[in-house]
C-alpha cells in the first residue's frame, strides 16, 4: 500500500462508463491532493467529469461505471477497497449534493435521516443522536430544531433543506466535506447564504473542502485552490487568485469570460463556442483545440501534459496566455 | 380524519346499495327460480302459488323496494334452497372462507414481498430472472387448473394432502397455496419494480454517500417507499382473492365457504342466497378499500386526509 501524507490523494484516476455506443472516458488521468483544512474547488462544465470525480473520492462509482486505473488514497488507505470506503463514508468524508429536495427520502423524518448516520458511525444511542441532531440544526441556522426534527423534507424550503443536508454531513465530525454543486438548485439569494455557511463551517471546524461546481462565481471567496477540469482532465490548477487574475489556459480564460460580473460592464456575456468533445472518441491532441481561439496545428496533433509553472501552479497548454512562453520554441508566441 | 372517514363510509354505503341493485336485477333476468324449485309435472296453478308465496308476482320495483328496506335490517330473505334465512347460511359459511383467504393471502403477500425485494436488489441477476419467471407463471396460470394439477400431484400422486374437503390443517394447505399463487406473482412483480425504482433514486444514492448502510437503505429507505405500491396492489389482491379466487378454489377443493356456497346457490337458482353472498362480500370489499387508503397515510406523510378529501 502506498503511503501518503495527504488527507486525500488521487493519482492518475481513470473512470470509464461502457455504453452501447462505446466507452465513455469520464475521468482521464486526474491527479490531485487535498490536505487537512484546505479548500479546493474543481470547476468544469457539464460532462467534464467533475461529479464522477466527487463520487469517486467517496469510493462510489455506480454501475456500469468503473475505475479503470489509478488510485484514491484517504490518509494512505485505498478507497477502492469497499470495506475501507464503507467505514470512511459519512464518518471521515461526507458529502452535500446538488438538489437538497432530492437528497433525502421524502417519507422519513429529518430526525430519522440525521440520526441514522450517527448511530452507525458514532458510539451513541438514538436519544443522544437526536440531541446532537438538534444542536447541529441550530448551528446551521434552523430555528426550533426540536419541532423540525419531526418533520419531513417537503416541509422545508430548498435553502433550509440544504442546511439540513449540511448539518447531516457534519454530524460525525468529518475531516473532509465534498460539496457537489451545493447551490445549483437554489435561488440566488439562498445560494449566497449557503455558500457563506459552508465557508464559515469549513473555517470554524478546520474541515478540508472539495467543492465541485460549474460556476466560477461560487469559487471566489469559498476556496483557496482551484482546478479546472475539461473533458475529464485537469487543464489548469493554482490558487483561486492566480487563476482569476492571470489564467494561462485559454479554457480558464473563456470560463472567466463567461461568468457574469458586477464590477465589469459588459453588454453581453462571452459564451464558449462549440461543445465539449465526445468522450467516447478521444483522439490525440488537446481536447480543447476545436473551441480554442489560440489553437495551432500542433494542438490538434499532440496532447499537452500538465506542466508546473511556479509554486503550486500548473497548466496543460501549448500556447498559454498572460506572459508565459509556449514550451515549443517553434510556436512560441506568449500572449501577454 | 373524522370527516374523511364519514365521507368514505357514506360512499361505501352507496357502493353496496348499487351492487345490490345490480345483482337484484341480474339474478331476475338470468333464470326462473320457480321453474327450478318445482318438479317438472307442476301445473300453472302450482307455479302461480309459489310465485305468490315468494313475492315474485309483484312488480319488480316493488320487490326491489322491499328488498332494500329489509337489507338495511340485514334481513335478506329466506334461502330458496335451504328454506332458512339466507344471512344465517352465509354467516355460517363465512369463517371457513375467512380462514382460507387469510392463509392464502398471507402466503401470497409474504412470499411475494420476499421474492420482490430480493430480485429488486439485483435486477438482471439469476435470482431476479428466476423470480420474474415464477411471478409470471403465478399470474398467468388459471387457478382451477393449478388446483387440479396440485390434487393430481400432491394428493393422488404423493399422498401428502387430502384431495378436498375440510378438517385439520392438512386440508387447508393446498387450497391456500393455490389461492395465494397469483398473489405471490403480482406482489413480487410490483414490489420488484418499485424496489428497483427506489434503489435508483437520488436520495438512496445520497444516503449511500452519507454513510447509511446498505442493509438500512434496503430495509428502511427503499422498502418503505416500495411499500406504498405494494400495499395498493395487496389491497386489490385481497379483494380479488375474496371475491373471485375463493369461489374457484373453494369449488375445486369443496371447501365449505361462501364461495362454494355461491356456486351451489347459482346452480339451484337460489337468487336470495346469491344476493346474500354478494351483499356480505361487497361490504368486505369496501371495508378493505377504506383500510388500504388509511394505510397510505401511515406510510406516506405526503398524503393527508384533508388533501385527499
Amino acid at each position: 500500500m502506498n503511503r501518503s501524507d495527504h488527507l486525500l490523494e488521487i493519482r492518475n484516476l481513470e473512470v470509464v462508463f461502457p455504453t452501447r455506443e462505446g466507452t465513455v472516458q469520464a475521468v482521464r488521468g486526474v491527479s490531485f491532493t487535498v490536505d487537512a483544512g484546505e479548500s479546493l474547488a474543481v470547476v468544469g462544465e457539464s460532462g467534464s467529469g467533475k461529479s464522477t470525480l466527487a463520487r469517486a473520492a467517496l469510493g462510489l462509482i455506480e454501475l456500469p461505471g468503473r475505475i479503470a486505473g489509478g488510485e484514491i488514497l484517504w490518509r494512505g488507505r485505498s478507497l477502492l477497497d469497499k470495506r475501507v470506503a464503507r467505514r470512511i463514508r459519512g464518518r471521515e468524508i461526507s458529502m452535500v449534493s446538488q438538489d437538497p429536495m432530492a437528497s433525502m427520502s421524502p417519507i422519513l423524518t429529518i430526525g430519522t435521516q440525521m440520526t441514522e448516520v450517527m448511530t452507525r458511525h458514532l458510539d451513541i444511542g438514538r436519544r443522544e443522536a437526536f440531541t446532537r441532531a438538534g444542536d447541529l440544526l441550530e448551528k446551521v441556522g434552523i430555528p426550533d430544531p426540536g419541532r423540525r426534527l419531526g418533520q419531513y423534507p417537503f416541509e422545508f424550503s430548498g435553502g433550509m433543506q440544504q442546511r439540513v443536508v449540511i448539518a447531516t454531513a457534519l454530524s460525525c465530525d468529518p475531516m473532509m466535506l465534498i460539496a457537489d454543486e451545493p447551490t445549483t438548485a437554489l435561488d440566488v439569494t439562498t445560494q449566497a447564504q449557503i455558500l457563506e455557511l459552508i465557508s464559515s463551517l469549513q473555517k470554524d471546524l478546520g474541515l478540508a473542502l472539495l467543492l465541485i461546481t460549474h460556476d466560477l462565481g461560487v469559487v471566489a471567496g469559498a476556496c483557496d485552490l482551484l482546478k479546472v477540469l475539461y473533458a475529464g482532465e485537469i487543464v489548469e490548477s493554482g490558487t483561486a487568485d492566480q487563476l482569476f487574475h492571470r489564467p494561462h489556459h485559454p479554457y480558464t480564460a473563456a470560463l472567466l469570460g463567461s461568468t457574469p460580473r458586477l464590477d465589469v460592464k459588459a453588454d453581453r456575456l462571452m459564451a464558449i463556442e462549440g461543445h465539449p468533445p465526445d468522450l467516447r472518441h478521444v483522439g490525440g491532441g488537446c481536447t480543447f483545440t476545436p473551441r480554442c481561439p489560440h489553437a495551432t496545428t500542433r494542438c490538434a496533433s499532440a496532447s499537452p501534459v500538465l506542466q508546473p509553472s511556479g509554486v503550486g501552479r500548473a497548466y496543460a497548454c501549448w500556447n498559454p496566455l498572460n506572459g508565459l512562453q509556449g514550451r515549443d520554441p517553434s510556436h512560441g508566441g506568449g500572449r501577454a | 380524519m373524522g370527516r374523511y372517514l364519514l365521507k368514505r363510509l357514506s360512499q361505501a354505503v352507496l357502493v353496496v346499495i348499487s351492487v345490490m341493485v345490480v345483482v337484484f336485477v341480474v339474478t331476475r333476468l338470468i333464470g326462473d327460480p320457480v321453474a327450478v324449485m318445482l318438479p317438472l309435472e307442476a301445473t300453472e296453478e302450482n307455479r302461480a302459488l309459489l310465485e305468490a308465496q315468494l313475492g315474485l308476482d309483484r312488480p319488480i320495483l316493488a320487490q326491489l323496494g322491499d328488498y332494500v328496506v329489509d337489507a338495511v335490517r340485514f334481513d335478506l330473505g329466506d334461502s330458496l334452497w335451504q328454506r332458512r334465512p339466507a344471512m344465517d347460511v352465509v354467516l355460517e359459511r363465512l369463517p371457513p372462507t375467512l380462514l382460507l383467504v387469510a392463509a392464502g393471502f398471507a402466503f401470497g403477500v409474504l412470499l411475494g414481498v420476499v421474492i420482490g425485494v430480493v430480485s429488486g436488489m439485483r435486477p438482471g441477476g439469476w435470482v431476479d430472472r428466476a423470480a420474474v419467471t415464477f411471478g409470471l407463471l403465478g399470474v398467468s396460470l388459471p387457478q382451477f387448473w393449478i388446483g387440479l394439477v396440485f390434487i393430481v400431484f400432491f394428493s393422488v400422486g404423493l399422498g401428502w394432502f387430502p384431495t378436498s374437503g375440510s378438517g385439520g390443517i392438512e386440508y387447508l394447505v393446498l387450497p391456500a397455496v393455490v389461492l395465494g399463487l397469483p398473489v405471490v406473482g403480482r406482489i413480487a412483480l410490483v414490489t420488484r419494480s418499485s424496489m428497483i425504482d427506489e434503489l435508483n433514486t437520488q436520495h438512496v444514492k445520497d444516503a449511500t454517500a452519507r454513510g447509511v448502510s446498505r442493509t438500512r437503505i434496503v430495509m428502511v429507505h427503499a422498502m418503505k417507499g416500495a411499500g406504498i405500491a405494494t400495499i395498493t396492489i395487496a389491497g386489490w389482491e385481497l379483494i380479488g382473492v375474496l371475491a373471485g379466487g375463493a369461489v374457484v378454489v373453494e369449488t375445486v377443493y369443496a371447501w365449505p365457504g361462501i364461495g362454494f356456497t355461491a356456486m351451489q346457490a347459482i346452480e339451484r337458482h337460489d337468487i336470495i342466497l346469491v344476493q346474500a353472498v354478494v351483499f356480505v362480500v361487497a361490504i368486505m370489499v369496501v371495508t378493505i378499500n377504506i383500510i388500504v387508503d388509511i394505510t397510505y397515510t401511515m406510510l406516506d406523510p405526503r398524503v393527508k386526509f384533508d388533501r385527499v378529501s
